[in-house]
């Protein structure tokens, strides 16, 4: 009841700020604008706004990335339903489908079924949130160092699952984040480390690395590919489904949104594995399966009301707890650092009234998503022809304008020149960029709580085995991590066994 | 019907090999840098602290463990994949991200010198040409105008003043 009259107030802390409402709508503009183009990730929106933020107010600032993420990964299955390109990951599902009814003449139905799905999902899981983040907020303010240094490696320990192709090199991308993550002013003794007596490296210069990891890095990559043809539907006919059709998709729409809000919630699991759970129960609980590939319109409702009902529940993780389950969040962790605010149990405590009106900002998003995506999509047909010669140079100066815009500073651009120049040359080799990011925000947690546990222990490691908490976090970190290489042992045997009856073995 | 094609455009081939090991190898070089350099961090004055060099020093550990890991499987494969050469044509469309990267490297040694304006106007007429837009009057123009955009927005808009550039203060 306190959450829903503090939800409440949030409601009308934000009608009290027009600049809020308008930043959100800017946001979710853009992050239409961004997941429609391909090859452009609503993390990489994220990391390219991340600069803009700096000296705006929290509330505005922070609903303008929270836009740009709710948009970005909507705007991913505009393209993939007009063009079977999938804007981002998470809108492969609905490309299933989505592309199957556009050649069928049914574009304008289907993209409205995405956007009403994915504003049913969004919201559905920004309640989910609402409601959720105080009670888990509560049971993390009983953390002690010991407890959050468990909390840092269970986190840490999601590097296996964000390490899609290759465990070893996402583990290694990971140690090398955990290495980059030790730059800087010790956190007991203050001794300065690996600085090389530049003043710039006292702290980790997280915001350039992540502007560089996960934008500049992209836009290198995109100057050595292809353009691709990007000619849809030219018209799209009549967007909004009827009631009736509307009526159907109802229990495949709540019963995503709650899949996607669960799925979102689990570090390490995002809205692309999200939209083909959520796609695969469509099709199960489905009269017609037969249909689903060949133009199903709950396929593109599952999906869609999925992946956006990852939203709140990836904010879940990152908002109590501190740890950020995936890149996007990752990146809107630094944005929530930039304004001085630190994710975790006690931003609920100490910015209560702060962090209710952003939420009620984010549900305010979704309606402006619904509003934007239903008004736009004629428009859409145009946008997504902006060619690659205007939009990657572009997007490289807005890397560099805007990493010298948070201090001032030439130097932090050298540094995300080369973090973009990693990025990229990691691309190429198959090396997961997300766990740097995830071992820098991790590391220096991990480091200063062990060591501040230790000292409260006078000296002793008692603490990791004595606390239950502690112990069931690092019990799940350890299972997490060793559970793909049991799989992977498990398999190979059947694979070589297969292998031989092939072979007449 | 493929190899008279490889050896009409045999070029210059890398074992793709050598570039995976690439990676692992410049890890190790970091880890042992960091190796060295942390041994030479104070001890802590605190009895029950472990010092600012324990962590770094097992994170370099890990990370030369990890990767001495990768090079062994990437040594012990012998599939056709890690076998392959890397051809002229796959480099010469590598090129236009070196090229674009040499650029961006460009700029920022040149931001400070001639200010962002005329830098970043110079930088993004060269992406906009190496991407296939070639146009003597539309391309620097095109460029001219973003530039002018993304100015106007961060010093108008966001209060941030970009470089003017030294030599530019110096002439006037």
């Amino acid at each position: 009841m306190q959450d829903f009259s503090m939800l409440i107030n949030g409601v009308l802390a934000l009608f009290d700020q027009p600049m809020s409402l308008l930043f959100a709508v800017l946001g979710v503009t853009l992050g239409v604008l961004l997941g429609i183009l391909p090859g452009l990730t609503a993390t990489m929106g994220v990391a390219i706004l991340l600069p803009f933020t700096f000296g705006m107010d929290p509330v505005p600032a922070l609903l303008m990335i929270s836009g740009v993420y709710f948009g970005g990964i909507y705007g991913g299955s505009i393209t993939a339903i007009l063009l079977n390109i999938p804007g981002t990951p998470a809108a492969a599902a609905t490309a299933l489908d989505g592309y199957q009814l556009t050649r069928q003449g049914k574009a304008g139905t289907t993209l409205g079924t995405a956007t009403l799905s994915s504003f049913v999902g969004g919201s559905i899981s920004i309640l989910i949130l609402i409601f959720m983040a105080p009670l888990l907020a509560d049971f993390a303010l009983k953390f002690s160092a010991a407890e959050n240094f468990a909390l840092a490696v269970f986190g840490l320990s999601i590097i296996v699952s964000i390490s899609s192709h290759s465990m070893l090199k996402g583990l290694i991308a990971g140690a090398i984040g955990l290495l980059i993550a030790t730059v800087g002013l010790d956190p007991m003794s203050g001794y300065p480390r690996f600085t090389g007596g530049f003043n710039e490296l006292m702290s980790v210069p997280f915001i350039p690395i992540m502007i560089g990891l996960f934008a500049a890095s992209e836009a290198f990559k995109s100057l050595s590919e292809t353009e691709v043809a990007r000619s849809g539907a030219s018209a799209i006919g009549r967007i909004i489904p009827s009631w009736s059709t509307i009526k159907g998709l109802i229990p495949t729409i709540l019963r995503s949104a709650g899949l996607g809000s669960f799925i979102g919630s689990i570090p390490g699991a995002g809205a692309d594995i999200a939209s083909f759970v959520a796609y695969n129960e469509a099709k199960r609980f489905s009269k017609n399966k037969d249909n689903f590939g060949k133009g199903e319109l709950q396929g593109v409702a599952a999906a869609e009301s999925a992946s956006n009902g990852c939203t709140g529940g990836a904010l879940l993780p990152m908002l109590t707890l501190g740890i950020p389950g995936d890149a996007v969040t990752a990146v809107m962790l630094g944005a929530l650092v930039l304004q001085g605010l630190q994710p975790g149990p006690m931003l609920f405590a100490e910015h209560g009234e702060l962090v209710f009106t952003v939420f009620a900002g984010m549900l305010f998003c979704y309606l402006v998503l619904l509003a934007v995506g239903l008004a736009s999509l004629r428009l859409v047909v145009k946008i997504i022809r902006i060619p690659k010669a205007i939009l990657t140079p572009t997007i490289l100066s807005l890397c560099v304008v805007g990493t010298y815009a948070i201090n001032n500073s030439v130097f932090d651009i050298g540094i995300m020149l080369t973090a973009g120049v990693a990025g990229y040359i990691m691309q190429k080799r198959d090396f997961p960029p997300s766990p740097i990011v995830l071992a820098l925000i991790m590391g220096p947690m991990a480091e200063s709580n062990f060591r501040r546990a230790l000292s409260l222990q006078g000296g002793s490691y008692d603490f990791l085995y004595t606390r239950p908490i502690t112990v069931v976090l690092l019990t799940i970190a350890l299972l997490t991590l060793s559970y793909p290489i049991y799989r992977k042992l498990r398999s190979k045997p059947k694979t070589k066994a297969s292998a031989d009856t092939v072979s007449g073995h | 019907m493929s190899a008279p094609q490889d050896t009409n455009n045999p070029g210059f081939q890398v074992h793709s090999r050598w570039l995976e090991l690439s990676i692992p190898l410049a890890s190790i070089a970091l880890a042992s840098f960091a190796l060295f350099t942390a041994s030479s961090f104070p001890a802590s004055l605190l009895k029950t602290d472990v010092g600012p060099a324990r962590f770094p020093i097992v994170y370099a550990i890990l990370l030369i463990a990890l990767c001495l890991g990768l090079m062994a499987v990437i040594l012990r494969t012998r599939s056709t994949a890690s076998a392959t050469r890397i051809s002229w044509r796959d480099l010469r469309t590598e090129a236009k991200s070196v090229f674009g990267i040499g650029a961006s490297v460009a700029n920022f040694l040149l931001i400070p010198l001639i200010g962002f304006l005329i830098a970043n106007t110079l930088y993004m007429s060269f992406l906009i040409w190496l991407l296939g837009y070639r146009h003597r009057i539309m391309t620097p123009l095109v460029a001219m105008a973003i530039t002018g955009l993304i100015y106007a927005v961060f010093y108008f808009g966001l209060n941030v003043p970009l470089p003017e550039g030294e030599l530019l203060e110096l002439s006037f």
